[in-house]
């Protein structure tokens, strides 16, 4: 009986083809799914910065009161406390020493005082931050309320 | 006596049955693959819902501590104002709750499964 050896020309094209869409497809998942887990970890990252960022405001306007309170270029003066964003950084200086933490990509502090339908005043940083994602990139907001040392009421 | 015998050759290449246990094996590792990628991504949008969550009832408890005195409604109210203000509010599914339950105010942020998100609770 006569066995067949080898491939013919069709098969072994059709082999190659299958192989290739093969490793194709798999070489492309494997990226993306590279992409979307260092993209998911990156923000995880940046959201464990939130609370750090919400303890280091409100205990940097802790024991100050807030008559001392004032926005100037920018950043945020509370007696001898200044908190600004300076580049990457959040900055507190208190009695000239600086305390610098690093903030998620494309950040942005904004600083306010509000006054709260009791006459309370609190301090207010709008900070935003974008979280990339495979294709396109959401912009996050949170604010942080500092209200300070003591319930002095607004005038 | 001439004895001719023949020796079966073994076929070369896959048969039909590995191909499709291989190809099996594939959608399997596939799937597997897919499913872990999902579990990342909703575990850390769930995490930055929580984390969002916890900075509005951190704000409203910072801002009940200002205030003199406190009940029930002013912590409805300050929830409320807060969650307004932060961008859960344009999120479906999520919204402020607070209640009174014996001697203690709750306030929480509710997700879409009516299970709490994050949760406070104030001695009266």
């Amino acid at each position: 009986m006569k066995t067949k050896h080898g491939f013919t020309l069709m098969e072994l094209l059709i082999v190659v083809a299958v192989t290739t869409t093969v490793i194709a497809l798999t070489g492309q998942l494997f990226v993306e799914g590279w992409t979307i887990s260092h993209g998911a970890i990156r923000r995880i990252n940046d959201n464990q910065m939130i609370p750090i960022i919400m303890k280091t405001w409100q205990k940097a306007l802790r024991h100050s009161p807030p008559s001392s309170w004032k926005i100037a270029e920018e950043s945020f003066h509370a007696g001898t406390t200044i908190v600004k964003q300076t580049g990457k950084h959040l900055v507190v200086i208190t009695d000239g020493k600086e305390k610098h933490i690093l903030l998620p990509q494309d950040s942005t502090c904004k600083f306010t005082i509000e006054q709260t339908p009791d006459m309370t005043k609190c301090a207010v940083m709008d900070f935003n931050w974008a979280s990339h994602y495979y294709r396109n990139k959401k912009m996050n907001h949170v604010r942080f309320v500092s209200c300070g040392s003591n319930n002095e009421k607004a005038e | 006596m001439n004895v001719k015998t023949e020796c079966r050759q073994e076929a070369a290449g896959f048969t039909i049955m590995e191909l499709i246990v291989a190809m099996g094996l594939l959608v399997v590792v596939i799937s597997a693959f897919t499913a872990v990628l999902n579990s990342i991504r909703s575990i850390e949008t769930t995490y930055g819902y929580e984390t969002k969550s916890i900075v509005v009832l951190n704000n409203m408890i910072e801002r009940l501590e200002a205030g003199k005195s406190w009940n029930q409604e002013k912590v409805s109210e300050i929830l409320k104002d807060e969650f307004t203000k932060s961008d859960l509010s344009d999120q479906s599914g999520f919204h402020p709750e607070c209640h009174v339950e014996a001697d203690k105010i709750y306030a929480a942020i509710i997700k879409m499964n009516g299970k709490p998100m994050a949760k406070v609770e104030f001695k009266r």
